[in-house]
C-alpha cells in the first residue's frame, strides 16, 4: 500500500529527509487510504445522502470539496506531526506544505469519485457540470 | 375500439362536454377507447360553445402526440371528431371537421322564414299562428331558441336529415354507444333531446328525396344513456330578453311529464341520469352570441361524471329492436354533506375515487408549469436526457404552447367552479378576475406550503421529514421529477415531458395527500 501511494505523494512533494521519513513510517499508506475514504465519504454524502435539488448546484459541490480539502489538509499536518513528534524528529514548514499537497490529492480523489458515482444520483447527476 | 358518441345539445350540453374534457385531461378513465363529442347548438358564436370547442381542439392535439405513451396518465382517452370517424370508414366530404354541427337554415333566418310561413296557405297559417306566437315567428334562430322548445323541436328536426347525422348513422358500429346531454329548462336542449333520441331509435336515414330511407340496425339497437339537467341557475330580469327564468320550473315539469311517456316510458333509453340544484346563482340575461359566457358550474362537472358512470356500466345494458330490454336505470347525483362550499371531503366515496386524485394531480402539474418550470430547468429531469426541456421548449414548442393554453383553460375552469354558487372549492386558491369584464382570468396560490392547499386534507408527514436533509414543497416535487425522468428514460420530448410529470405528480400526491 505504501509503495502504491508513495509515487503519487512524491510526485507533488518530495523533500529529503521529510519524504523519506514519511515513507519509512508507512504514512503514505495510511494517508492515501484516509484520503480515498474521506473523499468517498464526502462524495457519497453529496450525491446520495444529501441528494437534494436545492443543494445540487456547482457551488454546493464546491463547498463539499472545500470541506474535504480542509479535512485532508488537517490530517496531512496532524498525522505526520503526531508520529514524528513521538519519534523526536523535528520539522516545521514541511508539515504545512505536505498538508497542502495532501489536500490537493484528496480533492482530486473527490473529483474522480464524483464523476464515477454521480450517474446514479437522482438529483445531482449533472453536478458540478453537465456531461 | 368501442366509441361513445356524446351529443351535447345547447349551451349546457357544450359546458358539460367541457367539464368532461377537463376530467379526461386529468386522467379520469373511460371504458370507451374513443369519445366523439357532437355539439348541436344553433348559437355558433356562443361564448361558452367556443370555449368548449377550443378546449376540445387543444385536448385533441395534445392527446394525438402523447396519448398512447404508457407512462403518461393525462389525456389518455381519445377524443375524435365525427369527421375523423367517417374518414376511417367511407368518408363524406360534406361533413365539416369539427365538434359543432350546423343545422341548415338557422344561420340568418327568422323562424318565420325557416318554416316558409310566407308561402303557407291560409289554413296552415292559422295552424302556425296557433302553435307559435308572433314573437316566436319573428325570432332570429342564429342565437338559439331562447327557451322556446316549440321552436327548437321544429328546427332541430332538421339535424336528423343532415349529412352529419347520415354519416354518423352509417359509421355507427355494433359496439358503439350514445350519451345525450341536455338541459330540460331551456329551448335547445329540452327540444333537441327527445328528437335526437327518436331519430336514433327509428334508425332510418333519409337522403335526398328517398321515401323509404335506409335502416341502420346497429343505431336502432344502440345502448343509449342520457342526462337531463334541471334548473341550477336563474337569469336576471331583462325586459329586452325573451328568456325568463321564472318559467324554468314550469317548463321542467312539462318536459318531465313528456319524457315519462316518450323517453323513458316507451323504453327508448337504457339509462337516465338526473341532476339539478337550487337556483341560487343569477346569471346576466343574455339571449345568445359571444356574450353568453357563464361560469363553469359544479352541476356541469357532476353531469360530466354521469358520462363516466355510463361508460363503466353500459356493458350490462341491452336494446332489442329499438327498445331497452334492461330495467331502465335512473340515477341521481348526490354529495355526502349539503354545503355551499363543496370540498373533496363533502363528496361521496365513489365520486372521490374517480376524481380526487386525478384532479389533484392535474392541478399540481398545472401549478408547477405555471409557477416553477421556467426557473427550474437546470435539474436532471430537464437536462440529463437527449431531448431537453429548456426555454426553447417552453417558448417555441407547439406542443407545449397548446398544453399551456389548455392548462390556462383548466385553471379558469377551476376558478369559475370556485366562485360560482354552489362553490366547488377543492383547493385553496385565489381567483384572478379581469377588472373590466369580471371574467375569471386565472388562479393563484398564496399558501407557501403547496401540500396544504387541498381543502379538508392534511399533508401527510413521512419519516424523511425528520432527517437532517428533508425535501419539502416544490423541492420534493423536483426530486420526484428527477426520479420519474429516470423511469421514463429517453423518448420524444413531448412524451418524456408528460410521462415524467405524470409519474412524479402521481407519486407526490400519493406520498403527501391521499
Amino acid at each position: 500500500m505504501n509503495d502504491l501511494f508513495a509515487p503519487l505523494f512524491e510526485f507533488f512533494y518530495y523533500t529529503v529527509p521529510f519524504s523519506d521519513d514519511l515513507y519509512a513510517e508507512g504514512l503514505y499508506a495510511s494517508l492515501g487510504l484516509c484520503n480515498v475514504l474521506i473523499s468517498l465519504f464526502f462524495a457519497v454524502l453529496f450525491y446520495y445522502i444529501i441528494n437534494r435539488p436545492a443543494f445540487s448546484k456547482w457551488y454546493h459541490w464546491l463547498i463539499i470539496l472545500l470541506i474535504n480539502f480542509g479535512v485532508a489538509f488537517t490530517l496531512g499536518i496532524v498525522l505526520p506531526q503526531t508520529k514524528f513528534v513521538a519519534l523526536g524528529i523535528e520539522y516545521h514548514s514541511e508539515y504545512y506544505i505536505f498538508g497542502l499537497m495532501n489536500a490537493l490529492i484528496a480533492s482530486s480523489f473527490y473529483f474522480i469519485i464524483s464523476f464515477m458515482i454521480r450517474w446514479w444520483s437522482t438529483n445531482a447527476k449533472r453536478t458540478p457540470f453537465p456531461h | 375500439m368501442a366509441k361513445l358518441y356524446v351529443f351535447g345539445i345547447g349551451g349546457t350540453g357544450a359546458r358539460v362536454i367541457k367539464s368532461l374534457a377537463m376530467l379526461l385531461a386529468s386522467g379520469v378513465k373511460s371504458n370507451f377507447t374513443e369519445i366523439v363529442p357532437i355539439i348541436i347548438d344553433p348559437d355558433k358564436s356562443g361564448g361558452d360553445l367556443n370555449r368548449t370547442i377550443n378546449a376540445l381542439n387543444d385536448y385533441q392535439s395534445i392527446h394525438n402526440e402523447i396519448g398512447d405513451f404508457e407512462k403518461n396518465n393525462f389525456f389518455k382517452t381519445k377524443i375524435t371528431t365525427l369527421s375523423e370517424v367517417i374518414s376511417e370508414g367511407n368518408g363524406n366530404p360534406n361533413v365539416i371537421d369539427g365538434f359543432r354541427y350546423e343545422i341548415e337554415g338557422v344561420q340568418s333566418d327568422t323562424f318565420e322564414d325557416f318554416i316558409g310561413y310566407g308561402s303557407l296557405d291560409k289554413s296552415n297559417k292559422y295552424l302556425a299562428n296557433l302553435l307559435f306566437s308572433d314573437e316566436n315567428l319573428s325570432s332570429n334562430l342564429d342565437v338559439g331558441f331562447k327557451g322556446n322548445p316549440n321552436i327548437g323541436s321544429v328546427v332541430l328536426n332538421q339535424f336528423s336529415k343532415s349529412d352529419a347525422f347520415g354519416a354518423f348513422a352509417s359509421n355507427f358500429k355494433n359496439e358503439d354507444s350514445i350519451f345525450i346531454v341536455s338541459s330540460i329548462f331551456g329551448g335547445t336542449g329540452a327540444s333537441g333531446f327527445p328528437l335526437i333520441l327518436k331519430n336514433i331509435r327509428e334508425g332510418k336515414i333519409f337522403t335526398g328525396n328517398e321515401k323509404q330511407g335506409k335502416t341502420h340496425q346497429f343505431l336502432k339497437d344502440a345502448i343509449i344513456g342520457a342526462i337531463t339537467i334541471q334548473p341550477y341557475f336563474k337569469v336576471t330580469n331583462n325586459k329586452k330578453s325573451k328568456i325568463d327564468s321564472q318559467g324554468f320550473i314550469t317548463k321542467t315539469k312539462a318536459a318531465l311529464h313528456y319524457y315519462s311517456r316518450n323517453v323513458t316510458g316507451n323504453k327508448s333509453l337504457n339509462s337516465m341520469y338526473y341532476i339539478g340544484d337550487f337556483d341560487t346563482k343569477e346569471y346576466t340575461n343574455v339571449e345568445g352570441g359571444r356574450d353568453q359566457k357563464n361560469d363553469a358550474h359544479f352541476v356541469e362537472l357532476a353531469a360530466a361524471l354521469s358520462i363516466i358512470d355510463f361508460s363503466n356500466s353500459y356493458s350490462s345494458l341491452k336494446t332489442v329492436n329499438g327498445k331497452a330490454t334492461n330495467q331502465i336505470t335512473f340515477k341521481e347525483f348526490g354529495i355526502d354533506n349539503t354545503t355551499q362550499d363543496i370540498q373533496f371531503t363533502d363528496l361521496s366515496q365513489s365520486t372521490n375515487s374517480i376524481i380526487r386524485s386525478r384532479l389533484s394531480e392535474y392541478f399540481y402539474f398545472n401549478l408547477f408549469l405555471k409557477v416553477k418550470l421556467r426557473n427550474e430547468l437546470k435539474h436532471p429531469y430537464a437536462t440529463a436526457y437527449t431531448s431537453k426541456i429548456d426555454t426553447n421548449f417552453i417558448e417555441l414548442n407547439p406542443f407545449y404552447l397548446t398544453l399551456s393554453r389548455f392548462n390556462k383553460e383548466f385553471r379558469i375552469w377551476l376558478g369559475e367552479l370556485y366562485r360560482n354558487e354552489v362553490h366547488f372549492k377543492p383547493f385553496n386558491i385565489e381567483v384572478i378576475t379581469n377588472e373590466k369584464t369580471k371574467e375569471v382570468e386565472d388562479i393563484s396560490v398564496t399558501d407557501s406550503s403547496i401540500f396544504s392547499i387541498v381543502n379538508g386534507v392534511s399533508e401527510k408527514k413521512s419519516i424523511w421529514e425528520y432527517t437532517p436533509f428533508p425535501k419539502k414543497n416544490y423541492e420534493l416535487y423536483i426530486s420526484q421529477l428527477n426520479k420519474a425522468a429516470e423511469e421514463v428514460g429517453n423518448s420524444t420530448l413531448s412524451k418524456r415531458f408528460m410521462g415524467t410529470f405524470s409519474l412524479a405528480t402521481k407519486s407526490i400526491v400519493n406520498q403527501k395527500l391521499y
